[in-house]
């Protein structure tokens, strides 16, 4: 008996969490102007007006610009930070790390308002660059977490190995840490992608139109007129999401392999 | 280049205290000689691991200089100290197959395709891997790595071989093979070779010279008959191999001759007086190998007294007599299995003797005088 | 130092260069705007430097008058005029009414002036508001952080209650604590049968159903919160199912609603609480549960003796998150929610971008990373191994 009600409970606690997002793919395909189901007919008229559009092409453009600026920095800087961090029990080491986790800590709503206020004072708001670099600190966080993670099943003594056949460092970093630590260092580089991809707090306070992101532009959409072209964005947006969450999971799966036949020798 | 003369590596008044204040290495003072097979040995944190990875350059010396070959080697890094090493667990780089694995350091040194293909093919042959070459490390046994790991620390013509605690992985009957693999390939390629282990029937088997490591200090260095059956202090008989210990005064030295009364004023015994040892009136621990104490009588024995079987114990190779002799106490001898020969049973009485020449005296801290028979 | 330790702190660098000067020092630049005042002294330099030796008891000296009139006679730059206006609207509704009509007449007045301007502009003439100026001539201020809380000065000096139709913030924070509040006791409620469930399916249904967990977690916040936006139109799919299965019958308010702010934030954040918990309860094997079954215990005590006191840790890293996370929350509620429906969050976006008021932004910025401090401690506090996310 309360086997079943748990089972029902839970399909209907998942059917919550998809439902919404699975009805905004009719309704994007929705012949009608107004955004009600059941849809009157189905036409691509409202994809047709998003890849038609300037602002949402510009938008769209914007967001692959900074979420790749953001992910190549994130990736550089954090997997480095992981690396040094890994590797030695420094004095101040509790200090650091305190301090590298404050992006993830502090609410979304402060960092922006704080950013906006210093940016501005230092001409970087309204910049894509003022945007890279305020993404690149809230998601640097996540990918030393995910290399530190790959770190920590690294054995030390492969780089000693390395260094004692006649590897210099850098060479060893690059032929042996690297390849072994890629499944963490490719998992952080995706979720630095996404988290700039997806993120709008910061957007709102620091871009100006001209650096509007995707959300950017939904989110303005949303408030000026709600036409279904705002559901063909969030489609392309939750296939986009599909896509980095399948990914991710296929580069975990890798890693997990890769642990898996180290924890067997 | 390098002169004869000149040791090949040299630890002059070399300390390494840990981040803590921990000092692990305490004023080492270390030769290492041409084509020597050297072995450290000791319990954990005795010191001999941090001794090699100073040597190999992973660790700096606190204080003190490492010299190879005249040169001081401290401010030398790894990379370039061309020494081949041997991890614990192999540490054969799981993305590579094993021929890249030996290829690994040649290609560093930039050595060209056929000659990086031929000295890997040449090494693999000469650890009998020849057909493995293109397996994952993880595809291989125990015994096969660490084989591979050998090669690899030998295929780029190292200056000096390091080996840490290499055997520690494998089973007893794979690990006594290996010992003798790796004799072989020292005694082929006359290489010089630092070994790094705890387990001290490997160290005595395949050593020219032993040192025996406690809290950072090398307590004996000699070769391995040396230190197992003349060990010059207390440590180093009850870390190399079994002993009977007892707790004696003695009573009077002479020559190299040392009497003392076991206990408080029990039976005398006498036993070889080493340098340093108690003087006469000091509480002294004796300390003889059970494979010493015979069971009969013998005119050249210094001692001879009569104990009781208390307890047989088969080993299969040999038996173990546990004997209580009255004025001494416990007493343990260890016989071959020899066919033929009539067995011991609970109860004989039997004749027991030793040479003064197998017992060795040590002096006692204060401290441990309370301690029993071990 | 050991050379370990330099090469260490030579690859941290670069990050920890990167988050102080973009992060840390932003943050403690908005903090020193909390308190900040430069603006009257920066519009009007001489009256402040005359009213700096009065001593506030009566009328402030001629030369006090003087440099007023001189002050606004020669401010130009209409930016620091508008600033020091602004400053002083703040402080007492209708300054900026006086200190404009000032500047019409301040061209045509006669000396002296302590004669000639409380004639033209009666509040000239009343010591309060050459003490409102005096007093905000400070360099530092406490008005804004006491705002925030509903609170003023005096100009006696004292601290009282702002008045009650002025008076939202203490509402304000309240509110956004009991959102909160609300939003994770319902995730939790909600978190808690279906990661179980999931917990006792085979690993490959299992990942199936984790599936439908990370693809919503996965998506865009404004993605989701968008798909309720869309649903809850009262022309929306939401109401059309209602009316049509003869629920109700006819379309009811249901967007910029409480009701619409509760189900998109817990939308939002429930994977937040199922992920840990799912995790949690994956680790746990059915050997507990068999030894207090062996033991004598029902299948309630199992539950409430065993597995929920295993599981607890998972809720309790969950909900952390879930609090947080909400505490913060600006997009959802600012979408989905009416004006009685915002959150702390909306009134720092909107002294932001609307009603330009940087030092009540740093003010709510500061007690909402307080708040945030605070909540982060005491989970610190319960659960040891929640807030310190990195961990090496």
């Amino acid at each position: 008996m309360t086997r079943i009600a748990t089972k029902v409970f839970a399909w209907i606690v998942l059917a919550f969490l998809v439902a919404p997002l699975l009805a905004i793919f009719p309704l994007s395909f929705s012949s009608g102007t107004i955004l009600t189901l059941p849809v009157p007919g189905y036409s691509l008229q409202w994809y047709e007006e998003f890849f038609l559009n300037d602002r949402w092409l510009d938008a769209t453009r914007n967001s692959f610009i900074v979420g790749t600026a953001t992910m190549v920095l994130a990736t550089l800087l954090g997997t480095t930070a992981a690396y040094g961090l890994n590797m030695s029990n420094f004095r101040g080491k509790q200090i650091v790390l305190v301090l590298l986790s404050m992006p993830m800590v502090v609410p979304l709503i402060v960092t922006a308002a704080s950013m906006f206020l210093a940016f501005s004072a230092v001409g970087l708001a309204n910049t894509l660059w003022g945007l890279v670099i305020a993404h690149t600190i809230i998601a640097t966080p996540y990918v030393v977490i995910t290399v530190l993670a790959s770190l920590q099943t690294f054995d030390p003594n492969l780089m000693r190995g390395a260094l004692s056949l006649g590897a210099p460092p850098v060479t060893a970093f690059r032929e042996v840490v690297l390849p072994m630590i890629l499944p963490g260092v490719a998992a952080g580089a995706i979720f630095a992608f996404a988290t700039s991809f997806d993120e709008l707090v910061i957007a709102i306070f620091i871009t100006g139109p001209g650096e509007f992101t995707l959300p950017r532009q939904m989110f303005a959409g949303l408030r000026e007129f709600l036409s279904p072209t705002i559901a063909a964005a969030a489609v392309i947006m939750i296939l986009l999401s599909f896509v980095l969450l399948f990914v991710s999971e296929a580069v975990r799966r890798r890693g997990e392999k890769l642990v898996a036949r180290r924890a067997n020798q | 280049m390098s002169s004869r003369t000149e040791p090949l590596v040299v630890f002059d008044s070399v300390d390494k205290v840990y981040e803590g204040g921990v000092k692990v290495v305490d004023n080492l003072n270390l030769r290492v000689e041409h084509g020597e097979f050297l072995t450290l040995i000791g319990p954990s944190g005795s010191g001999k691991t941090t001794t090699l990875m100073m040597l190999a350059g992973f660790e700096a010396p606190t204080k003190g200089i490492i010299r190879f070959d005249g040169a001081p080697l401290n401010d030398v890094p790894t990379y370039k100290r061309d020494f081949g090493i041997v991890f614990q667990n192999y540490a054969l780089f799981p993305h590579m197959t094993v021929a890249e694995n030996l290829a690994f350091p040649l290609r560093m040194r930039r050595e060209n395709k056929a000659v990086i293909a031929e000295r890997v093919r040449n090494t693999l042959d000469m650890v009998k891997l020849s057909a493995l070459s293109d397996r994952m490390p993880t595809q291989l046994s125990g015994g096969q790595q660490q084989r591979v790991a050998l090669a690899r620390a030998l295929v780029f013509s190292p200056r000096m071989v390091l080996m840490d605690e290499p055997l520690g992985a494998l089973d007893k009957q794979l690990r006594e093979h290996m010992q003798l693999e790796i004799k072989r390939l020292h005694e082929d390629l006359g290489i010089a070779m630092l070994y790094v282990t705890h387990d001290q029937s490997e160290a005595l088997t395949m050593s020219d010279r032993v040192a025996v490591f406690e809290q950072g200090k090398i307590q004996q260095i000699g070769s391995p008959r040396d230190v197992y059956s003349r060990p010059s202090n207390r440590f180093v008989a009850s870390f190399m191999g079994e002993n009977n210990r007892l707790d004696a005064t003695v009573a009077g030295i002479s020559e190299e001759c040392v009497t003392a009364h076991v206990g408080q004023g029990g039976v005398a015994v006498r036993a070889h007086a080493v340098a340093g040892g108690p003087a006469a009136g000091e509480q002294a621990t004796l300390m003889v190998r059970p494979e010493c104490i015979q069971l009969f009588h013998r005119d050249g024995f210094e001692n001879n007294v009569e104990g009781r079987v208390t307890d047989v114990i088969y080993h299969g190779d040999h038996v173990r007599l546990c004997l209580s002799v009255e004025g001494i106490g416990a007493l343990v001898a260890r016989r071959p299995v020899v066919t033929g020969e009539p067995g011991f049973a609970e109860g004989d009485v039997l004749p027991v003797s030793w040479s003064a020449r197998d017992m060795h005296a040590f002096t006692i801290d204060p401290s441990e005088r309370t301690e029993g028979n071990a | 130092m050991s050379k370990k330790s330099r090469i260490s702190w030579l690859l941290v660098a670069p990050l920890l260069v990167l988050v102080t000067v973009g992060f840390l020092l932003p943050i403690g630049y908005t903090m020193v705007k909390a308190v900040e005042n430069p603006e009257v002294t920066a519009a009007l330099p001489r009256t402040a430097a005359v009213l700096d030796t009065w001593d506030g008891e009566g009328m402030p000296p001629e030369a006090a008058f003087d440099a007023l009139v001189e002050d606004i006679r020669s401010s130009r730059s209409g930016l620091e005029f508008g600033a020091m206006t602004r400053r002083l609207n703040f402080e007492l509704n209708g300054s900026r009414s006086v200190i404009m009509k000032t500047r019409r007449t301040v061209d045509a007045l006669d000396a002296p002036y302590s004669e000639s301007l409380p004639v033209e502009i009666a509040e000239w003439g009343d010591p309060e508001f050459w003490r409102l100026i005096k007093t905000n001539s400070n360099p530092v201020t406490a008005s804004y952080l006491l705002r925030a809380l509903d609170l003023q000065v005096t100009p006696g000096g004292s601290i009282e209650r702002v008045p009650a139709d002025r008076a939202i913030f203490l509402d304000l924070f309240m509110r956004t604590f009991w959102i909160s509040i609300w939003v994770t006791v319902i995730c939790a409620f909600l978190a808690y049968p279906t990661a179980y469930y999931i917990s006792t399916l085979s690993d490959r249904a299992a990942s199936y159903a984790m599936l439908l967990v990370l693809v919503p977690f996965w998506t865009s916040i404004l993605v989701r919160t968008t798909a309720w936006f869309i649903l809850l139109q009262t022309e929306g799919p939401v109401n059309m199912a209602l009316v049509w299965s003869s629920i109700i019958d006819e379309p009811i308010q249901l967007i910029f609603t409480r009701f619409a702010v509760y189900v998109a934030m817990v939308h939002v954040l429930l994977p937040f609480q199922i992920l840990p918990l799912y995790s949690v309860m994956k680790r746990q094997g059915p050997q507990y549960l068999r030894a207090a079954a062996s033991l004598g215990a029902p299948p309630w005590r199992q539950f409430l003796s065993v597995y929920l006191p295993l599981t607890l840790p998972g809720v309790a890293a969950g909900a952390a998150m879930v609090f947080m996370l909400s505490v913060g929350f600006y997009v959802t509620p600012a979408l989905v929610g009416g004006l009685q429906d915002q959150m702390v969050s909306y009134y720092i976006a909107f002294f932001t971008n609307q009603s330009i008021n940087f030092g009540m932004v740093a003010a709510l910025s500061l007690l909402l990373l307080v708040f945030t401090g605070a909540i982060i401690l005491i989970a610190h506090r319960l659960i040891p191994n929640v807030g310190g996310a990195i961990r090496a």
